[in-house]
């Protein structure tokens, strides 16, 4: 089915109430604020002109989180370094072990540093506590790097951890970098904007930083998810082509998967942000001709960074869906024959770059289209509802839903621009319900509304969805299953399929007892 | 300074902040909503934390602070936030908590709720049907475990016993005319007493799993006594899939039965140490403060004696439970007899098992000092007991739980298990239990590895460190998010203390 892409009059319909208007409360699941936030697609309507990117309305039960979230799930993959949360206990507990990041070795990232302030520190100031604390990390794990967040509260005590980390660096000898995350100064993507400002203004280009061998030489010599051991076999010889991929977080292993396919065409990957990453990596991925940015939400900005100052260009791509993967291939292999034939200093073969690609992606559309046979079949017409936190996700997933026979009734996120909706409301088929930073009450009308047939979302839409006898999938950092990639297509197929087909939906209709008498008190005493 | 300031890093937490445990206390009362007065992230984090280990939607609300509210205040965004969840959710009750953010800016949340309120009936509007209550929960200061406490205190005093006092002025005289758990039967055993057991007895819980909640509620309707239970998180936070699914979930202590609690006959705090005596001189402090303030505020309102009891786990702490019970109710349900000596050989059966073997328990301070009692009971060798709160009561209620009739045991230290160490000096004979508060994960598995503890009990956050001792972890408490069930836990009365020691014992197999 195509999608009306023709729309550009950008004309908009907001018909909160009328999508929305009949709630069990009575008085219409949405609050007036929240209107413009919702929009039908229908015929030339477009999405575009939704009202995105606001901070969200008090008393609204936003599922965003904050700056600080923000800029710790960017964060958090580089496995090699510690990352200390100043602020009190809360801010570190609940962002410990929350991610479904993968890493090949090191494990430091794993482990939760807080300063957890107490009320005598928020009276005289953490900032003696932060440099003891740094000193303590420093001195008992040795990490390659050090990562402070600052909170809500340091924010407000006015900590100058910039000052901390500085004097920390100059007395330890290792980078102790200032991540300016306080949970209030913002959203959650401007979290996503201070870890790259910390990436970028303290990692990227760092002297003083030895160069390792591009991550999939790496990896490919110990194996992906294998612990490197030191088999005393060298290393291969990198490829000419060398890359970066910003914003895959290598949930599952979703990174190893797509590496092994760029590998196969020739491509080496230089450094993963942040993804299965390393602080050194990072420090050297200047050195990459290109940047492939998985998730734009997160790492558009940092791409434009490097853009401006290092001159490397970048290419959004989503490594989810059969469309998207295939297109992520050719176009990454004919940016490298391009720079290939421009630059004559590469003198390694790249003329069949493209070839590779194009044969790469044939051979396994080929396989997994016939593996879907088998899911389409059961699934043709069935309806998906989408609520993601960032665009790419959920655009990815309108095509791979395509790719099972599904059709995305309703999507929204919580963090997408007007770029965004304006490609979500191109790609969806007339009558989807597109929505703006959602709440459980508007979720939970438009899952009724649009007869969603399954859930795509994290951990706080899944009950929501199961109490109302809807399907669930996770698409989320919570996730420990492997979508992307071919692989990761079949997988999420199936996951759909079991979603949907298991017994327990038409077990929770049953009601067997609906014609039975209660059996009161005085007959269980005459028992 | 003190004790938790003194410590410059937390390495692997094991407990949420203040703010959180309020949300789990008001989560125990019927029809009752939540909004945090803090940051967006703070009311989505404790979300995501709560729905991992619950598997159930937790709404909660946020006042969604930002740069301004940071500088001029956040009166403005709460009221909104107020009056949103009012006009969508339709609550009876809504909490509001506050967070390190409107603390340290110096929201005065109370004084804005009472304005609110006061504004409508000068406008002459009516009056919110909500109680809006306020709970201060700054996140800096202390754990979950006490906003839990500091909750749980907010309900008796501002919805309890406020409220009954309301009634009384007003007239209204509904408070006397139902009693909460109008379900639970009489037990044909003691008819005599039925007029007296109709009257309500209050218990107030500390955190305990939804599961736990339902096996007490099982347990005094055997006896057939009339209960409030507060908070009551038994089908609010465990519940079904049974058609229309309405925005509250059902259940809790409703507002009736809190009002209710003032006609009190008998009051009982459990969590607290065996032993535990209200007012006495020397006694030691107790181990939940406002727990046992509540507790103390109501019974003296309500005229009822007030009864300090462990979590019922194991034998003994069931026994003192029970014990009240039957007091209260005249009489013990015979089966219980048979369930306790089931019990007794279970224990027989399994102590060549457990005896001497050396546990490790992180846990909140109730119920890591209730599960050492029943290891304890089971001849095991409590060595390190953690907990991330700081009660100055938590030394003399591990010192009560591990207490046992021949002492504590004396194990060899060159016969002890594989991975003991006959180097490690001084650890031939059992002392007390090491007692670590503002404990972390990082601390309490440095000092199970020094003590050569062989198996360690805690939240999935235990998990780590447990593998990196190559220790079997059995999961109890708050949250364990990494099995299924761990909001079903239910290690209390004989059945379920039989539970824990089976699976004691089954990891001690292995």
């Amino acid at each position: 089915m195509k999608a009306a892409q023709s729309s550009s009059a950008a004309q908009v319909e907001h018909p909160g109430a009328d999508i929305l208007g009949s709630s069990e409360a009575g008085t219409g699941a949405l609050i007036d604020e929240r209107r413009a936030h919702v929009s039908l697609k229908h015929g030339s309507v477009s999405g575009a002109d939704i009202a995105c990117d606001t901070k969200s309305v008090a008393g609204a039960v936003s599922q965003r989180a904050c700056v600080y979230s923000g800029a710790r799930v960017v964060l958090n993959p580089i496995a090699d370094v510690a990352h200390i949360i100043h602020g009190p206990l809360g801010c570190a507990a609940y962002t410990w072990d929350i991610r479904g990041s993968l890493s090949s070795g090191d494990q430091s990232y794993r482990t939760s540093f807080s300063t957890a302030m107490g009320e005598t520190d928020v009276i005289f100031g953490g900032e003696p506590k932060l440099a003891r604390a740094i000193r303590k990390v420093a001195d008992e794990r040795s990490p390659a790097a050090i990562f402070v967040f600052s909170t809500c509260v340091v924010g407000v005590i006015g900590d100058d951890i910039g000052a901390v980390c500085k004097a920390a660096e100059a007395e330890l000898g290792i980078p102790v970098i200032p991540v300016r995350s306080e949970g209030f100064k913002g959203n959650k993507s401007d979290g996503y904007k201070a870890a790259c400002d910390a990436l970028f203004n303290h990692v990227i280009g760092r002297e003083g930083v030895s160069e390792p061998a591009p991550l999939s030489v790496r990896l490919s010599h110990d194996g992906p998810g294998a612990e490197p051991v030191d088999t005393g076999r060298p290393l291969r010889q990198a490829s000419p082509h060398l890359m970066n991929i910003l914003g895959e977080f290598n949930i599952a292993g979703d990174l190893w998967e797509v590496m092994k396919y760029f590998e196969a065409i020739g491509i080496d990957i230089q450094a993963s942000v942040t993804g299965d990453g390393r602080f050194a990596d990072v420090a050297h991925s200047h050195r990459a001709a290109l940047n492939l940015v998985q998730c734009s939400g997160s790492m558009t900005y940092l791409a434009k960074k490097m853009e401006a100052r290092y001159g490397i260009p970048f290419k959004k791509v989503s490594f989810f869906g059969l469309e998207d993967m295939g297109r992520a291939l050719i176009d990454t292999a004919s940016f490298f024959e391009e720079l290939g034939d421009a630059d004559q200093s590469i003198v390694t073969p790249h003329g069949d770059l493209v070839e590779r690609a194009e044969a790469v992606v044939r051979a396994e559309e080929a396989r997994v289209r016939r593996a879907l046979v088998h899911y389409r079949g059961r699934l043709e017409g069935r309806r998906a509802a989408v609520y993601m936190g960032g665009p790419a996700k959920a655009l990815s997933l309108v095509k791979a839903f395509r790719d099972i026979g599904m059709e995305v009734v309703v999507i929204g996120t919580q963090s997408a621009k007007k770029d965004d909706y304006q490609a979500i409301s191109d790609a969806v088929i007339e009558g989807t319900v597109i929505i703006d930073d959602a709440n459980p009450i508007e979720l939970r009308s438009l899952l009724r509304r649009q007869r969603a047939d399954i859930m795509v979302g994290g951990v706080k839409e899944r009950y929501l969805a199961y109490k109302l006898g809807v399907p669930f999938c996770d698409f989320n950092h919570d996730r420990d299953l492997l979508f992307a990639g071919y692989d990761g297509m079949i997988e999420f197929a199936r996951e759909v399929d079991n979603a949907i087909f298991s017994p327990v939906w038409a077990l929770a209709d049953e009601d067997p007892f609906a014609g039975l008498p209660d059996r009161t008190s005085d007959d269980r005493r005459a028992s | 300074m003190n004790a938790a300031d003194a410590v410059d890093l937390t390495v692997d937490p094991c407990a949420g902040c203040r703010p959180l445990g309020a949300l789990l206390a008001l989560k125990g009362v019927e029809g009752a909503m939540t909004l945090v007065h803090g940051s967006q992230g703070c009311s989505t984090y404790m979300r995501l934390y709560l729905t991992r280990h619950f598997k159930e939607p937790f709404d909660v609300a946020s006042s969604s602070l930002n740069e301004n509210e940071a500088v001029y205040g956040g009166a403005q965004n709460l009221l909104k936030g107020v009056r949103n969840v009012l006009d969508k959710y339709d609550p009876s009750v809504l909490g509001v908590v506050t967070t390190c953010l409107s603390e340290t800016i110096g929201d005065d949340v109370r004084s804005t709720l009472t304005h609110f309120v006061e504004q409508k009936l000068a406008k002459g509007m009516p009056a919110p049907r909500a109680r809006l209550i306020h709970v201060s929960t700054p996140s800096y200061a202390g754990t979950m475990t006490e906003g839990y406490q500091a909750a749980v205190k907010a309900i008796v005093t501002e919805l309890a016993l406020e409220e009954a006092g309301d009634d009384r002025e007003s007239g209204e005289s509904d408070s006397t005319s139902s009693v909460a758990t109008a379900e639970i039967p009489e037990t044909p055993e003691a008819p005599d007493a039925r007029a007296a057991r109709s009257t309500p007895v209050s218990i107030i819980l500390p955190l305990t799993s939804p599961a736990e909640v339902r096996s007490i509620k099982a347990m005094l309707r055997e006896f057939g006594i009339s209960a409030i239970l507060i908070p009551d998180i038994s089908e609010t936070l465990d519940g079904g899939i049974n058609g229309p699914h309405p925005l509250l979930p059902q259940g809790g202590a409703s507002l009736s039965a809190l009002r209710d609690a003032i006609t009190s006959r008998a009051v009982l705090v459990l969590g607290e140490p065996s032993g535990t005596a209200v007012a006495e001189e020397e006694a030691p402090p107790p181990l939940q403060s406002d727990l046992c303030e509540a507790g103390t505020t109501l019974a003296m309102t309500a005229a009822a004696p007030l009864s300090l009891l462990p979590m019922p786990m194991g034998l003994r702490q069931t026994d003192a439970f029970l014990t009240r019970l039957a007091e209260l109710s005249g009489g013990l349900p015979p089966h219980l007899r048979s369930a306790r000596a089931r019990y007794v050989d279970a224990l027989a059966d399994c102590h060549r098992l457990t005896y001497g073997k050396r546990i490790g328990i992180i846990a909140e301070p109730h119920l890591a000092t209730a599960a050492a009692a029943l290891l304890s009971e089971a001849g095991a060798d409590v060595r390190v007991l953690a907990t991330a709160s700081k009660s100055p009561g938590l030394r003399a209620a591990v010192r009560a739980a591990t207490s046992m009739p021949n002492g504590l045991p004396v194990v060899d230290a060159f016969l002890g298990g594989a991975s003991y160490s006959a180097s490690t000096d001084g650890l031939a004979r059992s002392a007390e239990p090491q007692v670590l508060s503002a404990s972390d994960h990082s601390s309490f598995i440095a000092a199970c590895r020094t003590a050569g503890v062989e198996l360690i009990l805690g939240s999935a956050h235990a998990k780590a460190g447990a593998e990196e001792l190559g220790l079997p972890l059995i999961r109890i408490g708050f949250p364990v998010y990494d099995r299924h069930g761990g909001h079903r836990q239910d290690h209390l009365f004989y059945d379920g203390s039989l539970r824990l020691l089976d699976a004691v014992c089954d990891a001690l197999s292995e």
